[in-house]
């Protein structure tokens, strides 16, 4: 919304008072110009829609028009990756990494920025990015995302998990975890952080359940109550879970075996009820594999949820390769789902996601394999308990904000890729773009935005 | 023997410089707290007959008082022996102490001090050796008699001053307790003696030169540049023992403490970071102006509590109180704050409303009638 106000604001012109020096209108702003009467004085220049002298038009037209002229930006945008002596991060230090894999940075790459192909992204991460990922890289132009040190520490804790250094695994200072919940603060970057490591994961060769959005298990799709369990499935959703989980595993799959040959439960189907006949389960035959149990359950929607439980339970009997469970937007498991169970005629009672069975299944972390869930603050979530309910109390860690080191790397970035003018960048507006946003990642790209030079 | 009893003036005043001398009690009739409990009573005891017994006591007892100061009196003691058991009468009933019988002064507690016994016996020794003279003896034998009494008297007194200053019931408790010594007595300047320091002019010359002070119209700079140095000289680093400089800050019914040291950039509020606590943009950028003003940007830590008011009077609030330490720590960069008025505590605060209208200002509905 705020592009289509400045675009406005362009087209009518700047000022005739000199370029970009629009009054105050707060109260606490003095004469100079602060982020905030920018803000606010674009949007009363909307409202007033004045026309000044467009003498000074074409002129600013050109600058800034690369701030909201995606086009021209993506154009000169073109012309600078011929241009490697732009890529000049803070202190002279390179923009971008040189490492070709994630799993060979190193803590001297930190502050640095690591450049994805869009087609290798999306064909390791084919769920789907998480949302804050998708905006930066739409914003920027590219894809590329900031190694933080913070990204490293996560990746060399699952990398001692599986393989435990000899001899001085006594003399590191942190314990190895093997199960973390992600928490911290709005915008640090922990769902990008989650999104890396899955990537790191896969390129390892690991079996990774990756949810980019854990609410999806719990709104959408249809509900009903199991009498045999007491939960509720939610057979929609659980085919939705096997298919993403079939996306990139596919290969993998077919060379591992089931190890359990209980019969899956059958449920409630997607709107077609219950089997008939009275068939409540179904069995896999012997030898089968995974991919086969999962495709059973994508085909059988009466089987999905059994198939999800039992996916759950085959998970942690796989030995050849690593596990890991990557849950995005984990709170959401530890609240009311969307559905409601109808106690009298006229009233409900609304489900809680632990009542769910897919949930139910994966959501615990006592158990001894890997697992990663992130907080989100983008869903509604509220406030959660400090010891949550089956998870360990180590577990939870608070995903610290970006450094000063960091902001600095991200406003040199943004400069880069012509986010902000080269005329009003300075080491001071990145300082105080820092300070204003106190480490806040996506106010740090907004305000980046409006840098000027003092 | 009546024109005894008669008041004569001389005995008034010195009874007075007695009484006081003494320690008068805040009573306004004025105990003498040792010798006599009815010394309250005692003046207009003085003009009554020397009827009862009580009245034949205290005026030997007075001028045994009297006698210590003013040797007129000792003609009284020679006199006849009507005096002497008027004497020794007083001797017993002083020997006899307790005095539930004596009508005191409402609020006396007879008070029994060892020290006090000893000193009414050889007090009244003085009695007893004018008792044992029962003949009329030479003038000469009076005069020694007369001077060892003197003599004795004072020293008496020395001690009876002692005992009086230390266990002093009344006042000199009050005193004692409130820890004046003496010394811190002598110390007041009102009861110096001011003829004999050094350096100190004679009276006319300090006349002289405050009448000069006074008249001398001082120029306008110099009264100014005195009122600059002074200001300058209060332009002082305020920083307290834990290194951090404080300000307050107050706008519209909200208060803030701020403290500041130098460190990383931490800024928290009420416990809580600041960007949770003002999630809006503007009321941050709006804090963090001074430091930004000031180039200071990322080098302190501040720790600041608020409370009162709504969140726009907090940030303000706030934001005096950083100024305000700023200075307090910097006193350097108070020009630059001045400058952008970041030390003017706004002094806007809501109206009150008045009758007739609304609210402050907007009137009522206007009806045509």
């Amino acid at each position: 919304m705020l592009r289509t106000i400045l675009r406005r604001a362009i087209a009518t012109g700047p000022r005739s008072d000199g370029p970009w020096r629009l009054t105050a209108t707060a109260n606490y702003s003095s004469s100079k110009d602060t982020k905030s009467t920018v803000k606010k004085a674009k949007k009363s220049n909307k409202s007033k829609g004045e026309a000044t002298a467009a003498a000074d038009d074409d002129a600013y037209a050109g600058a800034d028009a690369d701030l909201f002229d995606d086009k021209g930006r993506a154009r000169r945008l073109q012309a600078d990756e011929s241009d490697p002596s732009l890529d000049v991060g803070p202190n002279g230090r390179p923009l971008f990494t040189s490492t070709p894999t994630l799993a060979q940075l190193t803590s001297m790459d930190s502050c640095s920025y690591f450049k994805f192909k869009t087609e290798e992204l999306n064909k390791v991460l084919p769920e789907g990015l998480p949302l804050g990922m998708v905006r930066e890289f739409e914003e920027a132009m590219q894809s590329a995302v900031l190694v933080r040190q913070s990204f490293l520490d996560l990746r060399d804790n699952f990398r001692r998990v599986v393989d435990p250094p000899l001899g001085s695994a006594r003399s590191k200072g942190s314990k190895v975890k093997k199960q973390i919940v992600l928490d911290g603060p709005v915008s640090c970057g922990k769902s990008t952080a989650l999104a890396m490591l899955v990537h790191w994961a896969r390129e390892e060769g690991w079996l990774v359940l990756y949810v980019p959005r854990g609410k999806d298990w719990t709104h959408g799709g249809f509900f009903y109550k199991n009498p045999q369990t007491g939960l509720w499935d939610t057979p929609v959703q659980a085919e939705n879970i096997l298919k993403d989980f079939l996306k990139f595993n596919e290969s993998r799959l077919k060379q591992l075996l089931c190890q359990i040959s209980d019969p899956i439960p059958l449920g409630e189907g997607a709107g077609v009820g219950w089997m008939k006949d009275g068939i409540d389960s179904m069995a896999m035959p012997e030898g089968s594999t995974l991919y086969d149990l999962v495709d059973t359950g994508i085909k059988h929607t009466h089987a999905a949820v059994g198939v999800v439980v039992r996916l759950r339970k085959e998970l942690s009997l796989v030995k050849d390769i690593p596990v890991l469970i990557a849950i995005d937007q984990y709170n959401n498991w530890f609240t009311f789902s969307e559905y409601e169970e109808a106690v009298t005629v006229r009233s409900t009672r609304p489900i809680h996601a632990k009542e769910l069975a897919t949930v139910k299944a994966f959501r615990s972390m006592i158990h001894d394999d890997m697992m990663v869930g992130a907080f989100s603050h983008s869903t509604a979530v509220g406030k959660l308990r400090q010891d949550l309910p089956d998870v360990p109390s180590d577990a939870r860690i608070n995903f610290p904000r970006y450094t000063l080191d960091e902001a600095a790397a991200v406003c040199h970035y943004y400069l880069r890729q012509r986010l902000i003018r080269r005329e009003a960048f300075s080491e001071e507006n990145c300082k105080r773009i820092y300070y204003l946003s106190n480490g806040n990642g996506a106010e740090m790209r907004w305000l980046a935005t409006f840098m000027r030079e003092q | 023997m009546l024109s005894r009893l008669l008041p004569k003036p001389s005995h008034f005043s010195l009874l007075t410089r007695i009484s006081t001398k003494f320690h008068p009690c805040p009573h306004p009739q004025f105990p003498s707290p040792l010798q006599n409990p009815t010394f309250t009573t005692f003046l207009p005891r003085f003009f009554s007959a020397g009827g009862d017994g009580n009245n034949g006591q205290s005026p030997p007892d007075v001028w045994n008082l009297s006698k210590e100061t003013d040797e007129n009196f000792d003609p009284l003691f020679g006199e006849s022996s009507g005096d002497v058991s008027g004497i020794a009468e007083a001797d017993s009933w002083t020997k006899s102490t307790g005095g539930d019988e004596w009508e005191t002064v409402p609020g006396f507690r007879p008070w029994s001090l060892g020290g006090e016994e000893d000193k009414g016996d050889d007090l009244f020794q003085v009695g007893d050796g004018v008792q044992t003279r029962t003949s009329v003896e030479s003038d000469q034998e009076d005069e020694g008699k007369r001077i060892e009494e003197a003599k004795r008297l004072e020293k008496e007194e020395k001690e009876l001053t002692a005992v009086l200053k230390g266990p002093n019931r009344a006042f000199g408790d009050l005193v004692a307790a409130s820890g004046i010594t003496d010394e811190m007595l002598d110390s007041l300047i009102a009861l110096k003696d001011f003829r004999g320091i050094k350096g100190l002019p004679p009276l006319h010359e300090i006349e002289d030169i405050r009448y000069r002070k006074n008249t001398s119209k001082s120029s306008r700079a110099d009264i100014e540049r005195q009122k600059q140095e002074e200001v300058a000289k209060a332009r002082v680093r305020l920083v307290d023992d834990k290194g951090r400089a404080y300000g307050t800050g107050r706008r519209k019914c909200s208060i803030a403490r701020v403290w500041i040291q130098p460190g990383d950039g931490n800024f928290v509020i009420n416990d809580k970071q600041f960007d949770v606590y003002f999630p809006m943009l503007d009321h941050r950028a709006a804090i963090l102006r001074p430091f930004s003003e000031t180039k200071t940007l990322g080098l302190w830590d501040i720790n600041c509590t608020v409370q009162g008011g709504g969140l726009s009077g907090q940030v303000g609030a706030i934001r005096l109180g950083v100024s305000r330490a700023l200075q307090n720590w910097e006193p350097d960069l108070r020009p630059t704050l001045k400058a952008s008025g970041f030390l003017t505590r706004d002094s806007r605060a809501v109206e009150r409303k008045k009758p007739g209208k609304a609210k402050a200002r907007k009137s009522f509905q206007w009806v045509k009638r």
